[in-house]
């Protein structure tokens, strides 16, 4: 039976927040836990697929595969599924062929952890058995497993 | 369904909801418990609790003539609406309603990029339109114009200016609401309304004079409940040549005083973009001791800080500079910075910061180049939409109080000092304010400061401890002339009381207002405090 992992597990920090902006402190960076992973952006072969404008526009803002704002290696969200992970399994939704639309869609619709849920007025369910196809073609041309 | 709206009954809400889609069609109805859990706010400090406030549907519009209808609807059966316009607000509600039972207006389909024009610089946009969607309309057809956003992209410019958000690039377009220019509102009685030059058949600038003739009501629809806003315009900046940076030091307490003052005459004469201030003491309150002075009640003296300045080398305070336009003025506005603070301000230092042609580059937007470590996020100082912030979320999520206090050093010591002080029994409250704790310079003519505590979903202690705080600091900041400026609606109660100049004046002149547009509390009953006669107990 497939393994089902979460998307954006909860996160593994004190209960309390370390302020949002404020006590970002002078440099700008927030604290990061070690983050393990590629040193450089995976390789990422997009089909061409209608779900790839669903899935740029978004979701890849934050579960894309490219490198973060201001110096973090990652995006958010990738970034938190690197850590659960552990390299265990890519932490770029582009490279799982494991998320089928209904288990995009329980993520979507409920959130966990930082993420939000969505609403269907801005993201359909056919909108999202889209991005689970294009993810699906996406990992296997990218020719990760 | 979970809950049914105010007053009415389910065999007359199952009613409504047929007349609902009618109006719209059956697919942009939803009332399902499963349809409506993304209408809760996933940020809540009431998650689960007696507290939340929860939709019984939600409709979504295609278009002016649908949002009309419902309207009109909803008055027939007087069911509140609840009007959101991409969702976004998170830290502040969400899209969550103030009256449980409220059925959500969600204007997400109605996302048309109407109009962007390069020579005049203005946009005109619906309310499902967001900032990436803005910003990629403008990538797209090569327009010479750059937009001013918000940390997430995924907001949009007529909800995030309604609820009087910012950005981060020059003065006069970091202030949403105050950028903005011109309007479309349907009323509670469902006419529609253009404010400005909008009202005069056949004008060409509704998004150049904001005020047309006689009272200018768009004020009313920010932060309030008088209409439901299906159009907006807003002014551009037109894409500046050149972009610089630099980042000025200075080594003891007090001398923030001066800075503060020197960085108000720039951004008030137009020559910076925001000024991103910093204490790089902050990094030294992971240590215990110095956490205990920064934090000690009555605050820590001048002395002592500069003291633990001194030992651990470091500059007191700091603020990163940003400069836009031709090169040339960059980078004469800059040095003019430098000497106009470097020569009064004695041990004050200068480091020169990236600077480039604008559009930047990829590589550029990374900010990986600046040779100082920099609090500027640089896709936000740029305009570029992002989600990159999202690193900082933790938990479900936080909520949002952030007090406006004046310009001043003197003003951010003692905000320092007495938040500090009357949040004393709540620990989480020290990591916002001690005496390294910065100003934010988001709108353009106040400091504010943030105090963002994280919840989470199965932590109710936790939740109700930030709940508490929360309303505490409301408390706190309002007896010593501070006030919040944006708030989620199980805080709005709280805030707008604090605005009680003669009496509730202010307040009483808005439920004036209500009671003659909405007596029956149509839109949105309860936004900025404002209730309703239906609805006041």
């Amino acid at each position: 039976m497939r393994r089902i992992m979460l998307l954006v597990p909860p996160l593994a920090v004190a209960s309390l927040a370390v302020a949002i902006f404020g006590a970002e402190g002078v440099g700008g960076q927030t604290a990061q836990a070690a983050v393990p992973g590629p040193a450089a952006a995976p390789h990422v072969v997009k089909a061409d697929l209608p779900g790839r404008a669903i899935f740029e526009q978004n979701c890849a803002p934050c579960h894309g595969a490219g490198p973060g704002d201001d110096g973090a290696p990652m995006l958010p969200g990738t970034m938190t599924l690197e850590r659960r992970y552990q390299g265990e399994i890519p932490g770029a939704l582009e490279l799982r062929d494991d998320l089928d639309g209904d288990t995009l869609r329980l993520f979507v619709r409920n959130g966990i952890g930082a993420m939000p849920m969505f609403r269907k007025s801005e993201l359909s369910d056919a909108d999202v058995d889209a991005v689970a196809a294009y993810l699906k073609a996406t990992a296997e041309a990218s020719a990760v497993k | 369904m979970a809950v049914l709206p105010p007053d009415l009954d389910a065999a007359n809400f199952a009613r409504f909801l047929e007349e609902l889609r009618g109006a719209v069609g059956a697919d942009w109805v939803w009332s399902s418990e499963d349809d409506l859990g993304p209408y809760r706010d996933s940020f809540s400090p009431v998650w689960n609790q007696a507290e939340e406030r929860h939709a019984s549907a939600a409709v979504a519009p295609a278009d002016v003539e649908q949002v009309q209808a419902i309207v009109r609807i909803a008055g027939r059966y007087k069911v509140p609406l609840f009007p959101i316009s991409t969702g976004k607000n998170f830290g502040y509600g969400g899209p969550s309603p103030n009256v449980t039972g409220s059925v959500v207006l969600d204007l997400k389909r109605m996302n048309r990029v109407l109009e962007v024009d390069d020579k005049r610089h203005f946009a005109l946009v619906e309310p499902g339109v967001s900032y990436f969607d803005l910003y990629r309309h403008i990538k797209d057809k090569g327009l010479k114009v750059m937009i001013d956003c918000p940390d997430p992209g995924w907001g949009s410019p007529i909800g995030n200016s309604l609820e009087r958000g910012i950005g981060y690039t020059m003065p006069q377009f970091r202030d949403h609401f105050g950028a903005s220019c011109g309007m479309e509102v349907v009323l509670p009685n469902g006419e529609v309304m253009r404010t400005g030059m909008g009202a005069l058949p056949g004008s060409q600038s509704w998004q150049e004079y904001k005020y047309g003739f006689g009272p200018d009501p768009s004020g009313l629809f920010a932060q309030g409940n008088f209409g439901i806003v299906t159009k907006m315009g807003f002014r551009l900046m037109p894409l500046p040549e050149y972009y610089r940076t630099g980042l000025i030091t200075v080594p003891r307490r007090r001398d923030f005083v001066k800075l503060v003052e020197h960085v108000n005459y720039l951004s008030d004469s137009s020559l910076i973009g925001e000024a991103v201030y910093g204490s790089p003491l902050a990094a030294l309150m992971g240590d215990k001791a110095f956490y205990a002075l920064a934090t000690r009640q009555g605050g820590p003296s001048d002395a002592e800080m500069d003291a633990a300045a001194s030992k651990a080398g470091l500059p007191s305070w700091q603020v990163d500079l940003q400069f836009f336009g031709p090169e040339a003025a960059t980078r004469e506005n800059w040095e003019y910075a430098k000497q106009r603070i470097l020569a009064d301000i004695p041990g004050a230092k200068a480091i020169d910061g990236d600077h480039f042609p604008l559009p930047a580059t990829e590589e550029q937007l990374l900010n990986t180049t600046q040779p100082y470590k920099t609090g500027i996020r640089r896709y936000g100082a740029l305009g570029v939409p992002s989600l990159g912030i999202w690193r900082i979320v933790s938990g479900n999520g936080h909520v949002g109080f952030f007090p406006v206090l004046p310009r001043s050093g003197e003003a951010v010591f003692e905000m320092q000092r007495a938040m500090c002080d009357g949040l004393r029994e709540f620990p989480l409250a020290g990591r916002f304010f001690n005496a390294t704790t910065a100003p934010l310079y988001w709108h353009s003519y106040a400091f504010q400061m943030v105090f963002a505590p994280s919840v989470k979903h199965d932590d109710p202690a936790l939740n109700a401890e930030v709940h508490a705080a929360m309303k505490k600091a409301v408390a706190v900041a309002a007896e010593h002339g501070w006030g919040d400026y944006r708030a989620a609606p199980i805080y709005q109660d709280d805030v707008a009381d604090t605005y009680s100049f003669n009496n509730h004046a202010l307040r009483r002149f808005h439920e004036q207002l209500k009671d003659a547009i909405d007596p029956d509390g149509i839109v949105a009953p309860g936004r900025g405090g404002i209730w309703p006669r239906r609805f006041r107990k």
